[in-house]
Protein backbone atom coordinates (compact mmCIF):
# COMPACT_ATOMS: atom_id res chain seq x y z
CA UNK A 1 0.00 0.00 0.00
CA UNK A 2 2.96 2.02 1.14
CA UNK A 3 4.80 1.48 -2.17
CA UNK A 4 1.69 2.14 -4.27
CA UNK A 5 1.26 5.46 -2.91
CA UNK A 6 4.88 6.25 -2.93
CA UNK A 7 4.53 5.32 -6.64
CA UNK A 8 1.70 7.79 -7.39
CA UNK A 9 3.25 10.53 -5.35
CA UNK A 10 5.60 12.35 -7.83
CA UNK A 11 7.07 15.71 -7.69
CA UNK A 12 7.10 16.00 -11.18
CA UNK A 13 5.95 14.20 -14.21
CA UNK A 14 9.59 14.26 -15.72
CA UNK A 15 11.34 11.89 -13.42
CA UNK A 16 14.24 13.75 -14.39
CA UNK A 17 13.87 16.73 -12.50
CA UNK A 18 14.77 16.70 -9.16
CA UNK A 19 14.26 19.35 -5.89
CA UNK A 20 16.83 21.51 -7.04
CA UNK A 21 14.39 22.39 -9.93
CA UNK A 22 12.27 23.61 -7.67
CA UNK A 23 14.78 25.88 -5.81
CA UNK A 24 15.38 27.34 -9.02
CA UNK A 25 11.94 27.78 -10.47
CA UNK A 26 11.65 29.94 -6.92
CA UNK A 27 14.87 32.01 -8.24
CA UNK A 28 13.43 32.54 -11.64
CA UNK A 29 10.60 33.66 -9.70
CA UNK A 30 12.28 36.18 -7.96
CA UNK A 31 14.61 37.05 -10.70
CA UNK A 32 11.22 37.42 -12.84
CA UNK A 33 9.64 39.53 -10.33
CA UNK A 34 12.75 42.36 -9.62
CA UNK A 35 13.20 42.60 -13.48
CA UNK A 36 10.13 43.27 -14.22
CA UNK A 37 10.05 45.86 -11.64
CA UNK A 38 12.89 47.47 -13.11
CA UNK A 39 12.27 47.11 -16.97
CA UNK A 40 8.72 46.45 -17.04
CA UNK A 41 9.13 43.75 -18.95
CA UNK A 42 5.54 42.71 -19.35
CA UNK A 43 3.39 45.96 -19.58
CA UNK A 44 2.85 45.68 -23.29
CA UNK A 45 1.31 42.37 -23.06
CA UNK A 46 -0.92 42.97 -20.09
CA UNK A 47 -2.57 46.25 -21.58
CA UNK A 48 -3.03 44.04 -24.85
CA UNK A 49 -4.45 41.55 -22.01
CA UNK A 50 -6.67 44.40 -20.48
CA UNK A 51 -8.45 44.77 -23.70
CA UNK A 52 -9.07 41.52 -24.33
CA UNK A 53 -10.75 41.37 -21.08
CA UNK A 54 -13.24 44.23 -21.67
CA UNK A 55 -16.00 42.39 -22.11
CA UNK A 56 -15.64 40.52 -18.78
CA UNK A 57 -15.42 44.58 -17.34
CA UNK A 58 -18.79 45.01 -19.07
CA UNK A 59 -20.12 41.82 -17.16
CA UNK A 60 -18.91 42.75 -14.27
CA UNK A 61 -20.35 46.30 -14.79
CA UNK A 62 -23.62 45.10 -16.30
CA UNK A 63 -25.93 44.47 -12.87
CA UNK A 64 -24.86 47.82 -11.60
CA UNK A 65 -25.31 49.58 -14.93
CA UNK A 66 -29.54 47.80 -15.32
CA UNK A 67 -29.69 48.80 -11.43
CA UNK A 68 -28.99 52.26 -12.30
CA UNK A 69 -30.98 52.51 -15.32
CA UNK A 70 -34.28 50.82 -13.45
CA UNK A 71 -33.42 53.61 -10.43
CA UNK A 72 -33.75 56.60 -13.25
CA UNK A 73 -36.66 54.79 -15.05
CA UNK A 74 -38.53 54.83 -12.12
CA UNK A 75 -37.51 58.20 -9.96
CA UNK A 76 -40.43 60.07 -8.91
CA UNK A 77 -40.99 63.52 -10.55
CA UNK A 78 -41.23 64.49 -6.65
CA UNK A 79 -38.36 63.57 -6.29
CA UNK A 80 -36.85 65.31 -9.39
CA UNK A 81 -38.39 68.39 -8.44
CA UNK A 82 -36.77 68.39 -5.10
CA UNK A 83 -33.52 68.00 -7.03
CA UNK A 84 -33.96 70.62 -9.80
CA UNK A 85 -34.67 73.12 -6.47
CA UNK A 86 -31.66 72.09 -4.79
CA UNK A 87 -29.52 72.50 -8.24
CA UNK A 88 -31.21 75.97 -9.03
CA UNK A 89 -30.42 77.32 -5.18
CA UNK A 90 -26.74 75.59 -5.74
CA UNK A 91 -26.42 78.06 -9.29
CA UNK A 92 -27.56 80.82 -7.63
CA UNK A 93 -24.97 80.21 -4.62
CA UNK A 94 -22.58 79.64 -7.48
CA UNK A 95 -23.12 82.76 -9.30
CA UNK A 96 -22.72 84.30 -6.44
CA UNK A 97 -19.31 83.55 -5.59
CA UNK A 98 -18.50 83.84 -9.58
CA UNK A 99 -19.09 87.19 -9.38
CA UNK A 100 -16.70 87.72 -6.44
CA UNK A 101 -13.82 85.75 -8.44
CA UNK A 102 -14.38 87.64 -11.46
CA UNK A 103 -13.54 90.85 -9.18
CA UNK A 104 -10.37 89.17 -7.65
CA UNK A 105 -9.07 88.19 -11.23
CA UNK A 106 -9.48 91.68 -12.13
CA UNK A 107 -7.74 92.51 -9.21
CA UNK A 108 -5.20 89.91 -9.73
CA UNK A 109 -4.56 90.88 -13.55
CA UNK A 110 -3.69 94.53 -12.51
CA UNK A 111 -1.53 93.56 -9.58
CA UNK A 112 0.42 91.14 -11.68
CA UNK A 113 1.02 94.07 -14.45
CA UNK A 114 1.74 96.58 -12.44
CA UNK A 115 4.23 94.09 -10.13
CA UNK A 116 5.41 92.84 -13.30
CA UNK A 117 4.72 89.06 -13.01
CA UNK A 118 4.10 87.06 -15.24
CA UNK A 119 0.81 84.98 -16.18
CA UNK A 120 0.02 81.51 -14.42
CA UNK A 121 0.03 78.58 -17.14
CA UNK A 122 -3.29 77.45 -17.60
CA UNK A 123 -4.37 74.31 -17.27
CA UNK A 124 -6.49 72.19 -19.79
CA UNK A 125 -8.81 70.03 -17.67
CA UNK A 126 -9.95 66.41 -18.98
CA UNK A 127 -12.65 64.68 -17.36
CA UNK A 128 -12.55 60.98 -17.16
CA UNK A 129 -14.73 57.88 -15.80
CA UNK A 130 -13.24 55.32 -13.53
CA UNK A 131 -13.79 51.88 -15.03
CA UNK A 132 -14.61 48.66 -12.51
CA UNK A 133 -12.48 47.09 -10.84
CA UNK A 134 -11.17 49.67 -8.77
CA UNK A 135 -9.63 46.69 -6.55
CA UNK A 136 -8.50 43.36 -7.89
CA UNK A 137 -6.97 41.06 -5.24
CA UNK A 138 -6.75 44.05 -2.30
CA UNK A 139 -4.51 45.77 -4.90
CA UNK A 140 -5.86 49.26 -5.62
CA UNK A 141 -6.02 49.28 -9.44
CA UNK A 142 -7.51 52.44 -10.70
CA UNK A 143 -8.28 52.39 -14.75
CA UNK A 144 -9.67 55.36 -16.11
CA UNK A 145 -11.36 55.22 -19.57
CA UNK A 146 -9.15 58.11 -21.30
CA UNK A 147 -5.57 57.98 -22.66
CA UNK A 148 -2.84 59.38 -24.62
CA UNK A 149 -5.20 59.83 -27.87
CA UNK A 150 -7.41 62.41 -24.80
CA UNK A 151 -3.91 64.10 -24.24
CA UNK A 152 -3.61 62.25 -20.66
CA UNK A 153 0.32 62.22 -20.08
CA UNK A 154 2.07 60.23 -17.66
CA UNK A 155 2.43 61.92 -14.64
CA UNK A 156 -0.74 64.24 -14.43
CA UNK A 157 -2.63 65.29 -11.10
CA UNK A 158 -6.09 62.83 -10.96
CA UNK A 159 -8.31 64.97 -9.01
CA UNK A 160 -11.94 65.68 -8.73
CA UNK A 161 -14.04 68.76 -6.73
CA UNK A 162 -12.65 67.91 -3.41
CA UNK A 163 -9.20 67.95 -3.98
CA UNK A 164 -6.36 65.68 -5.43
CA UNK A 165 -6.44 62.12 -5.58
CA UNK A 166 -3.41 60.53 -7.07
CA UNK A 167 -1.38 60.43 -10.67
CA UNK A 168 -1.39 58.77 -13.66
CA UNK A 169 1.21 56.04 -14.08
CA UNK A 170 0.81 54.31 -17.23
CA UNK A 171 -0.82 55.58 -20.74
CA UNK A 172 -2.27 53.72 -23.35
CA UNK A 173 -4.30 54.81 -25.99
CA UNK A 174 -7.63 54.76 -24.89
CA UNK A 175 -7.10 54.18 -21.22
CA UNK A 176 -5.05 55.17 -18.57
CA UNK A 177 -4.00 53.74 -14.98
CA UNK A 178 -3.55 56.01 -11.77
CA UNK A 179 -1.78 55.60 -8.18
CA UNK A 180 -4.16 56.41 -5.45
CA UNK A 181 -2.11 59.37 -3.26
CA UNK A 182 -2.68 56.74 -0.70
CA UNK A 183 -0.04 54.33 -1.94
CA UNK A 184 3.55 53.70 -0.83
CA UNK A 185 4.89 54.68 -4.03
CA UNK A 186 3.62 58.64 -3.78
CA UNK A 187 5.32 61.68 -2.35
CA UNK A 188 4.30 65.16 -3.47
CA UNK A 189 5.76 68.64 -2.06
CA UNK A 190 3.02 70.44 0.13
CA UNK A 191 2.14 73.15 2.20
CA UNK A 192 -0.33 74.27 4.79
CA UNK A 193 -2.90 76.37 4.23
CA UNK A 194 -1.68 79.01 7.27
CA UNK A 195 1.82 78.72 8.15
CA UNK A 196 2.79 78.51 4.56
CA UNK A 197 5.55 75.35 5.55
CA UNK A 198 7.10 73.30 2.64
CA UNK A 199 7.21 69.32 3.42
CA UNK A 200 6.84 65.99 1.53
CA UNK A 201 4.06 64.28 2.17
CA UNK A 202 3.68 60.67 1.28
CA UNK A 203 0.81 57.89 1.09
CA UNK A 204 1.72 54.55 3.34
CA UNK A 205 -0.85 52.09 1.92
CA UNK A 206 -3.33 53.36 4.51
CA UNK A 207 -6.17 55.49 4.20
CA UNK A 208 -4.42 58.22 5.49
CA UNK A 209 -1.31 60.31 4.26
CA UNK A 210 2.13 61.36 6.44
CA UNK A 211 4.41 63.84 7.24
CA UNK A 212 7.10 61.31 8.60
CA UNK A 213 9.43 63.60 10.35
CA UNK A 214 8.33 67.14 11.13
CA UNK A 215 9.94 69.17 13.52
CA UNK A 216 8.49 70.02 17.06
CA UNK A 217 8.82 73.29 16.51
CA UNK A 218 6.77 73.39 13.51
CA UNK A 219 2.96 75.18 13.31
CA UNK A 220 0.98 72.82 12.24
CA UNK A 221 -2.08 71.91 14.17
CA UNK A 222 -4.94 69.63 14.28
CA UNK A 223 -7.48 70.57 11.38
CA UNK A 224 -5.39 72.79 8.80
CA UNK A 225 -5.60 72.48 5.32
CA UNK A 226 -2.66 70.89 3.29
CA UNK A 227 -2.22 71.96 -0.23
CA UNK A 228 0.23 71.65 -3.15
CA UNK A 229 2.75 73.72 -3.30
CA UNK A 230 3.70 73.30 -6.90
CA UNK A 231 7.62 73.60 -6.23
CA UNK A 232 7.33 69.73 -8.17
CA UNK A 233 6.28 71.49 -11.59
CA UNK A 234 3.84 68.42 -11.68
CA UNK A 235 1.20 69.63 -9.46
CA UNK A 236 -0.22 73.86 -9.98
CA UNK A 237 0.13 74.92 -6.30
CA UNK A 238 -2.79 74.85 -4.32
CA UNK A 239 -5.02 71.78 -5.24
CA UNK A 240 -6.36 70.24 -1.92
CA UNK A 241 -4.79 67.16 -0.49
CA UNK A 242 -5.92 66.64 3.17
CA UNK A 243 -6.98 67.95 6.72
CA UNK A 244 -4.14 67.33 9.67
CA UNK A 245 -5.64 64.53 11.88
CA UNK A 246 -3.45 63.40 14.18
CA UNK A 247 0.04 64.91 15.39
CA UNK A 248 2.52 61.43 16.95
CA UNK A 249 5.73 61.83 18.91
CA UNK A 250 8.58 59.80 17.30
CA UNK A 251 9.64 58.36 20.41
CA UNK A 252 12.16 61.00 22.17
CA UNK A 253 13.10 62.81 19.37
CA UNK A 254 12.78 66.42 17.78
CA UNK A 255 10.12 65.22 15.36
CA UNK A 256 6.70 64.43 15.20
CA UNK A 257 4.81 62.04 12.42
CA UNK A 258 1.48 64.24 11.24
CA UNK A 259 -1.52 62.25 9.35
CA UNK A 260 -3.73 63.81 7.04
CA UNK A 261 -6.82 62.75 5.98
CA UNK A 262 -7.36 63.21 2.47
CA UNK A 263 -10.32 65.00 1.42
CA UNK A 264 -11.38 62.38 -1.33
CA UNK A 265 -10.16 59.14 -2.61
CA UNK A 266 -10.67 57.29 -5.56
CA UNK A 267 -12.68 54.68 -4.26
CA UNK A 268 -15.62 56.76 -3.91
CA UNK A 269 -15.47 58.03 -7.09
CA UNK A 270 -16.94 57.72 -10.66
CA UNK A 271 -15.51 60.42 -12.16
CA UNK A 272 -12.49 62.17 -12.35
CA UNK A 273 -10.79 65.01 -13.67
CA UNK A 274 -6.92 64.91 -14.75
CA UNK A 275 -4.89 68.34 -15.54
CA UNK A 276 -3.23 67.79 -19.13
CA UNK A 277 0.25 69.14 -18.83
CA UNK B 1 -2.61 5.03 -11.22
CA UNK B 2 -1.94 6.48 -14.63
CA UNK B 3 -4.65 8.62 -16.24
CA UNK B 4 -6.16 8.28 -19.45
CA UNK B 5 -6.14 10.74 -22.36
CA UNK B 6 -10.11 10.86 -22.02
CA UNK B 7 -9.33 11.83 -18.22
CA UNK B 8 -7.06 14.01 -18.86
CA UNK B 9 -8.82 15.90 -21.58
CA UNK B 10 -11.90 16.53 -19.26
CA UNK B 11 -9.47 17.27 -16.29
CA UNK B 12 -8.08 20.34 -18.58
CA UNK B 13 -11.58 21.87 -19.04
CA UNK B 14 -12.28 21.37 -15.37
CA UNK B 15 -8.64 23.06 -15.06
CA UNK B 16 -9.53 25.67 -17.50
CA UNK B 17 -13.41 27.00 -16.14
CA UNK B 18 -11.86 26.89 -12.77
CA UNK B 19 -9.46 29.22 -13.66
CA UNK B 20 -11.44 31.58 -15.51
CA UNK B 21 -14.50 31.73 -12.54
CA UNK B 22 -11.36 32.77 -10.76
CA UNK B 23 -10.44 35.45 -12.72
CA UNK B 24 -14.26 36.59 -13.00
CA UNK B 25 -14.33 36.35 -8.96
CA UNK B 26 -10.64 37.82 -8.52
CA UNK B 27 -12.65 40.99 -10.62
CA UNK B 28 -16.14 40.85 -9.42
CA UNK B 29 -14.08 42.95 -6.37
CA UNK B 30 -17.56 41.85 -3.71
CA UNK B 31 -17.31 44.01 -0.46
CA UNK B 32 -17.89 41.42 2.51
CA UNK B 33 -19.05 42.41 5.85
CA UNK B 34 -19.77 45.65 4.63
CA UNK B 35 -15.67 46.04 5.16
CA UNK B 36 -13.79 47.81 2.22
CA UNK B 37 -10.67 45.83 1.18
CA UNK B 38 -12.00 42.59 1.86
CA UNK B 39 -11.43 40.27 -0.71
CA UNK B 40 -10.42 36.53 -0.68
CA UNK B 41 -6.65 35.57 -2.66
CA UNK B 42 -8.82 33.65 -5.38
CA UNK B 43 -6.08 32.80 -7.26
CA UNK B 44 -4.54 31.02 -4.07
CA UNK B 45 -7.89 29.05 -3.32
CA UNK B 46 -7.28 28.17 -7.03
CA UNK B 47 -3.98 26.37 -6.72
CA UNK B 48 -4.31 24.86 -3.47
CA UNK B 49 -7.58 22.92 -5.20
CA UNK B 50 -6.83 21.97 -7.94
CA UNK B 51 -3.17 20.53 -6.23
CA UNK B 52 -5.11 19.38 -3.13
CA UNK B 53 -7.58 17.20 -5.66
CA UNK B 54 -4.45 16.58 -8.28
CA UNK B 55 -6.09 18.01 -11.06
CA UNK B 56 -4.64 17.43 -14.91
CA UNK B 57 -1.28 15.98 -12.94
CA UNK B 58 0.09 19.64 -12.80
CA UNK B 59 3.86 19.11 -12.27
CA UNK B 60 6.26 21.99 -12.01
CA UNK B 61 6.46 23.66 -15.40
CA UNK B 62 2.74 23.70 -15.83
CA UNK B 63 2.42 25.21 -12.46
CA UNK B 64 4.58 28.01 -12.47
CA UNK B 65 3.08 29.00 -16.06
CA UNK B 66 0.14 29.09 -14.57
CA UNK B 67 1.50 31.32 -12.11
CA UNK B 68 2.99 33.37 -14.93
CA UNK B 69 -0.56 34.02 -16.79
CA UNK B 70 -2.40 34.83 -13.80
CA UNK B 71 0.07 36.94 -13.05
CA UNK B 72 -0.62 39.00 -16.61
CA UNK B 73 -4.11 38.30 -16.11
CA UNK B 74 -4.60 40.27 -13.02
CA UNK B 75 -2.36 42.98 -13.91
CA UNK B 76 0.88 41.61 -11.38
CA UNK B 77 4.32 42.36 -10.78
CA UNK B 78 5.51 39.60 -12.84
CA UNK B 79 6.67 36.11 -10.94
CA UNK B 80 4.16 36.94 -8.37
CA UNK B 81 1.76 34.41 -8.61
CA UNK B 82 4.43 32.17 -10.14
CA UNK B 83 6.45 32.44 -6.83
CA UNK B 84 3.51 31.52 -4.45
CA UNK B 85 2.61 28.68 -7.03
CA UNK B 86 5.43 27.16 -7.47
CA UNK B 87 6.17 27.54 -3.16
CA UNK B 88 2.57 26.06 -2.73
CA UNK B 89 3.38 23.12 -5.28
CA UNK B 90 6.72 22.41 -3.35
CA UNK B 91 5.21 22.45 0.31
CA UNK B 92 2.28 20.10 -1.59
CA UNK B 93 5.08 17.62 -2.29
CA UNK B 94 7.03 18.51 1.23
CA UNK B 95 3.53 17.57 3.18
CA UNK B 96 2.88 14.35 0.34
CA UNK B 97 6.13 13.15 1.92
CA UNK B 98 5.69 13.59 5.71
CA UNK B 99 1.77 12.96 5.63
CA UNK B 100 -0.62 10.08 4.82
CA UNK B 101 -3.04 11.68 2.56
CA UNK B 102 -6.17 9.78 1.58
CA UNK B 103 -9.53 10.53 2.97
CA UNK B 104 -11.58 13.56 2.72
CA UNK B 105 -10.76 15.07 6.12
CA UNK B 106 -6.64 14.30 5.27
CA UNK B 107 -7.32 15.95 1.94
CA UNK B 108 -8.88 18.63 3.43
CA UNK B 109 -6.29 19.36 5.96
CA UNK B 110 -3.71 19.06 2.97
CA UNK B 111 -5.88 22.21 1.41
CA UNK B 112 -5.87 24.30 4.67
CA UNK B 113 -2.02 24.05 4.86
CA UNK B 114 -1.49 24.66 1.70
CA UNK B 115 -3.86 27.97 1.55
CA UNK B 116 -2.27 29.17 4.45
CA UNK B 117 1.52 28.76 3.07
CA UNK B 118 -0.54 30.57 -0.44
CA UNK B 119 -2.16 32.64 1.70
CA UNK B 120 0.82 34.51 3.62
CA UNK B 121 3.24 34.40 0.98
CA UNK B 122 0.82 36.35 -1.42
CA UNK B 123 0.08 38.81 1.64
CA UNK B 124 4.26 39.43 2.25
CA UNK B 125 4.66 39.64 -1.59
CA UNK B 126 1.99 41.86 -2.82
CA UNK B 127 2.80 44.21 0.30
CA UNK B 128 6.20 44.35 -0.19
CA UNK B 129 5.38 44.99 -3.59
CA UNK B 130 2.37 46.20 -4.19
CA UNK B 131 -0.51 48.75 -3.07
CA UNK B 132 -2.60 46.68 -0.58
CA UNK B 133 -3.48 48.16 2.69
CA UNK B 134 -2.90 46.19 5.50
CA UNK B 135 -5.20 46.42 8.47
CA UNK B 136 -5.08 43.32 10.79
CA UNK B 137 -8.73 42.82 10.51
CA UNK B 138 -9.00 42.51 6.95
CA UNK B 139 -6.18 40.76 7.01
CA UNK B 140 -7.73 38.36 9.59
CA UNK B 141 -11.31 38.56 7.08
CA UNK B 142 -9.51 38.18 4.13
CA UNK B 143 -7.54 34.58 5.44
CA UNK B 144 -11.31 33.28 6.20
CA UNK B 145 -12.58 33.93 3.31
CA UNK B 146 -9.52 32.36 1.13
CA UNK B 147 -10.01 29.59 3.25
CA UNK B 148 -13.68 29.54 2.81
CA UNK B 149 -13.54 29.83 -0.78
CA UNK B 150 -11.21 27.23 -1.03
CA UNK B 151 -13.17 24.49 0.88
CA UNK B 152 -16.47 25.16 -1.13
CA UNK B 153 -14.37 24.93 -4.29
CA UNK B 154 -12.60 21.75 -3.04
CA UNK B 155 -16.13 19.97 -2.24
CA UNK B 156 -18.08 21.38 -5.85
CA UNK B 157 -14.81 20.40 -7.58
CA UNK B 158 -14.40 16.83 -6.15
CA UNK B 159 -18.09 16.52 -6.23
CA UNK B 160 -17.60 17.30 -10.67
CA UNK B 161 -14.90 14.98 -11.01
CA UNK B 162 -16.77 11.85 -9.12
Amino acid sequence: MAQQRKNQLNLFNNPSFTFLSLILFVILSLSLMGLDKKYNLSSQIKYQVELLKSPLYEAINAPVDLKNRIANYFISQEQLLHENEALNEKIMQLDFELQKLNFIKEENTHLRQSLKIQELKKNHIITAEIIHPKQVNNKVIITINKGSSDNVKLGSAVLNNLGLIGQIVEVNETKSMMMPATSNKFQISAVTDKAKENFILSGNNSPFLEIKRYPISGKINIGDQILTSGLDHFYPRGIKIGKVEEILPIGDSQYNRIIIRPFSTPEQLSHVSIIAK
Amino acid sequence: MKKSIAELRRELLYLILFLLITLFLTHLNLEFFGIHDTSPEYFVSFIAVILTINLYRLDLIKVFLLGLIADILVFNLLGSYALIFVVVFGCNYLLHRIMSIGSNQQQLILLLCLIQVGFHLSYVTFFYHGDINYNFLTYLINNFLTTAVGIISFHILRYIKR
